[in-house]
């Protein structure tokens, strides 16, 4: 901001404080190359001076007339937002970039805006102009529901405002279909929302897919029906309320179902994610039963999605992770050291960071299994590497903990100790008392060990020992 | 005066025959103990241990003189084992590819066999020989001193779909036809080399499923390299009891290279001396420095500086002359390294060394994103003597070697 249009701005604020109650408006006509958000910024740095001189009124009026202003830009923005959806048939392309150019303007008052406008406009429209606006609505929310950037909470609330309102109007009755659409990508939205009790949130999405269901029927709409089967399918098997077991098994129900019309042949992509979720449900189960059946299914799941992906290979790699997971479970070592050592190549040229830290972390234990300690240890430390890039400080404690046992029993006893001694400040932290406890259970092997060996190693035990 | 008109007639004013310099050990067993120097305890320990039938693991980094040691070791056996009037077959068996225990017993029973066919006419072994002719071809020269036999057997590139059956279970053959051997020669040693020019992984794997085979039956020895377990950690293998004796071959010392490399130009001088001529007593030191206290790297560097200064017609190689070798040398070996592994070396010598620790912003720089990522590409580059392996308490580290440029020098150029 250059000093001349400072300036400015602060003489508008003047007059505007100067002036008989009003008058604002036109003066802010008047001036209408300076109202921009700048000004709002200005008017909010003149009102903090003025709270803290002790002018309370003149800064709450500043206050009053910046958000006015600031709704003002919001409103012409939330209208130039739909004008482009409508205008470009919802099209990302168009619409993204200028969500991108006005991230500031995508707040939980976005929102309320629309919702305020909406039924604004519907009460004053006939119901087919009404139904028209709803459906551009609609595809802005699925819109925002998609956008990558800004913030995700926000999103996500602004399209679930936008499906509330746009059910009010297209109800079951005036159109079933349209209903269980918005229905089922209401219950999307209420499943990766952020804000709110996760439980409530899951409720909210079984309540709205299940809706979706009693209109989106195998018989009359087979593809949407299977589309909504695994979204419960997801919700059942994230589910917190309830039985544990009975919502697996909804979810596998869930699965099982949307698999009978996404078939490998007709839907590869869509066939491929859902058998991926229906594998991780038989993961979860196993994690719940320990029965080796479930594994198996969750292996076999994961082999038809390798076999059968073909070139289709988006979920490739984290196929690869998944089923060496479950052959590690199973004890199957050798093979979940072949399948994850494919997924870390291919997830290196991705450089999938996330994806590829648990990969090693895996790899990293199964080496440990089978006794390659000296490549356990290169794959842990690689595994902390990437960790710590990330900033998973749960991970990097888990890893930590994990590297400081194998070196325990490779007799680097030092080393080790560092190690540990990292995690338990990680554990002690975040009051995790019984992982506390077997690190200290550890270090005093470790000190032992340190003991038995003559200096200069014991030296180093006791330094760190200080920093307890 | 042609180049190589130069090059000889240099080579004949400093008395020599030819360049003695050469990466691998020489065939010849005599020229070998001619010009090994060193490891006399390692030799001492293995060679009664081989003779009682225990089994000798030999570790250590690229080019640290495995070969060397086991192809002398294997001499001195013979002759010694000769002395005592006793018997005992001895095979050296190269270029052992497997991917599994099975092919690498099909090799082992191709090795023995053919080497029962050929001394005894044993029909059995001749017949197996022959059934596993198609699964790998084999080269053998052996020698015989009293009533030992030492076979040097090269395997050839195994067929892609072998002809035949090639045996489907050849274990229990492999046993048989060891029993069979030891009926004729009583004393039985298996020195396998270059296994470990291979995944360590699936080595592991033949040393964990063939237990049986190593400790079974007395006065049969087996001898193994190990590069691929060089780490320490690795010595789980110690673990499974399959070795009696673990020698891990450490760094030589200068003054060890030095003399390694007179012995070389002993070979190829009409009197043997103890001078480093041509090269002058500074630069021979000064080579063996860079050598890094790798045999390999040794002659690596000797046979580029003694062939440059030969062609620039030196007189000796003293310390002028060779910085002005050295310098072209390094200059050569330098720009014809792939650009990418090149980016490496030079990464190698900014972070002094890549090590399991190396800082990301080196990964970075790569374009890695992980140490393991990057390990093939430095087995590959120790594979071609341009990184050294070191090892010492806090892990291993590959250094460049002394043949690259260090990274600020093109820049000034």
């Amino acid at each position: 901001m250059d000093e001349q249009r400072l300036q400015a701005y602060l003489e508008l604020i003047q007059q505007l404080l100067a002036c008989p109650s009003g008058e604002e408006s036109a003066i802010l006509e008047a001036n209408s190359e300076l109202v921009d958000a700048q000004l709002v910024q200005v008017m909010e740095a003149v009102a903090q001076r003025m709270v803290e001189e002790g002018e309370e009124n003149g800064a709450a009026f500043l206050r009053d007339v910046a958000q006015t202003l600031t709704r003002g830009e919001q409103f012409s923005f939330l209208m130039k937002v739909l004008r482009a959806t409508l205008e470009s048939g919802g099209n990302a392309e168009v619409v993204y970039p200028l969500l991108r150019d006005n991230l500031d303007k995508l707040n939980d008052r976005f929102g309320e805006l629309l919702r305020e406008w909406a039924t604004a406009t519907f009460a004053q429209v006939d119901p087919q102009q009404a139904q028209r606006i709803v459906l551009v609505i609609g595809e802005f929310s699925n819109l925002i529901q998609q956008f990558p950037l800004g913030s995700r909470t926000s999103n996500l609330e602004i399209a679930i405002t936008g499906y509330e309102v746009a059910a009010e109007v297209f109800t079951r009755q005036v159109s079933p279909e349209v209903w269980a659409t918005l229905q089922n990508n209401l219950g999307n939205a209420y499943f990766y929302r952020i804000r709110g009790e996760r439980a409530d949130n899951l409720e909210a999405a079984i309540a709205a897919f299940t809706n979706a269901l009693e209109v989106r029927t195998r018989e009359a709409f087979p593809i949407d029906w299977a589309g909504t089967q695994n979204n419960l399918g997801n919700a059942y098997s994230e589910r917190i309320q309830g039985d544990r077991a009975e919502n697996l098994e909804q979810g596998i129900t869930a699965y099982n179902a949307a698999l009978e019309v996404f078939t490998a042949e007709e839907f590869p992509q869509v066939w491929a994610e859902t058998q991926i979720n229906l594998g991780d449900s038989w993961l979860d189960r196993f994690d719940l039963f320990h029965q080796t059946e479930d594994l198996n299914c969750a292996i076999e799941v994961y082999q038809k999605v390798l076999d059968g992906q073909g070139e289709v290979s988006s979920y490739r790699s984290l196929t690869l992770y998944r089923l060496g997971k479950a052959l590690f479970q199973r004890g199957s070592f050798n093979q979940a050291i072949e399948y994850l050592e494919q997924a870390r190549t291919l997830l290196e040229q991705e450089r999938d960071v996330n994806l590829l830290a648990f990969t090693f972390f895996l790899l990293a234990r199964l080496y440990h299994r089978i006794s390659r300690l000296g490549k356990a240890r290169l794959y842990f430390k690689d595994a902390l590497r990437l960790f710590r890039r990330l900033g998973d400080e749960r991970a990097i404690a888990e890893a930590l903990t994990a590297l400081g046992n194998l070196e325990l029993q490779m007799g680097r006893f030092t080393s080790a100790s560092d190690r540990l001694q990292q995690a338990k400040v990680y554990y002690q932290e975040t009051d995790k008392q019984e992982r506390v406890k077997e690190i200290d259970n550890l270090l005093e092997l470790a000190r032992s060990k340190l003991r038995e060996i003559p200096l200069p190693q014991s030296g180093r035990g006791e330094k760190i020992e200080l920093r307890q | 005066m042609s180049t190589l008109r130069r090059y000889r007639s240099t080579l004949n004013r400093w008395g020599i025959t030819e360049n003695p310099f050469r990466s691998t050990p020489p065939d010849d067993p005599s020229e070998l103990a001619r010009v090994f120097y060193g490891r006399g305890q390692e030799l001492e320990i293995a060679i009664p241990t081989l003779y009682e039938g225990r089994n000798v693991l030999v570790r250590g980094a690229w080019g640290i003189g495995k070969t060397a040691l086991i192809l002398t070791l294997l001499d001195r056996l013979q002759t010694e084992v000769a002395e005592l009037d006793e018997q005992m077959l001895v095979l050296y068996l190269d270029r052992v590819v497997a991917d599994s225990p099975n092919d690498f017993y099909r090799l082992l029973l191709l090795a023995v066999s053919d080497r029962l066919a050929t001394s005894h006419d044993d029909e059995e072994a001749q017949a197996i020989a022959n059934n596993l002719k198609g699964f790998a071809s084999l080269q053998s020269k052996t020698t015989t001193e009293g009533k030992v036999t030492l076979g040097i057997v090269s395997f050839g590139a195994k067929q892609e779909s072998p002809a035949g059956s090639a045996i489907a279970n050849p274990y229990p053959l492999l046993i048989s036809m060891l029993d069979k051997a030891q009926n004729y020669y009583t004393r039985l040693v298996l020195a396998v080399d270059d296994l470990d020019k291979q995944d360590s992984a699936i080595i592991q794997t033949i040393l964990e499923e063939s237990l049986a085979l190593f400790r079974q039956g007395k006065k049969r020895a087996f001898l193994m390299t190990g590069r691929g377990f060089t780490s320490r950690e690795e010595a789980n293998l110690k673990a499974l009891g399959i070795f009696s004796e673990d020698l891990t071959l450490q760094a030589m010392s200068q003054e060890d290279l030095y003399r390694i490399a007179v012995n070389y130009l002993n070979l190829v001088r009409k009197t043997p001396t103890d001078d480093p001529y041509p090269f002058t007593e500074e630069v021979l030191k000064r080579i063996a420095e860079y050598a890094l206290g790798i045999p390999r790297q040794l002659q690596v560097i000797c046979e580029k500086v003694l062939r440059q200064a030969a062609m620039e017609g030196c007189d000796r190689i003293d310390e002028t002359a060779f910085a002005s070798v050295w310098d072209t040398i390094r200059q050569e070996v330098t720009y014809s390294l792939d650009p990418h592994l090149l980016r490496l070396i030079y990464i190698a010598y900014e972070a002094g060394g890549i090590s399991e620790d190396i800082d990301d912003s080196y990964l970075e720089q790569l374009g890695v994103l992980t140490f393991v990522q990057l390990l093939p590409m430095l087995k590959t580059l120790e594979g071609g003597d341009a990184l050294v392996r070191q090892e010492d308490e806090s892990g291993f580290r590959y250094v460049p070697s002394k043949l690259f440029l260090p990274p600020s020098k093109p820049d000034e150029q």
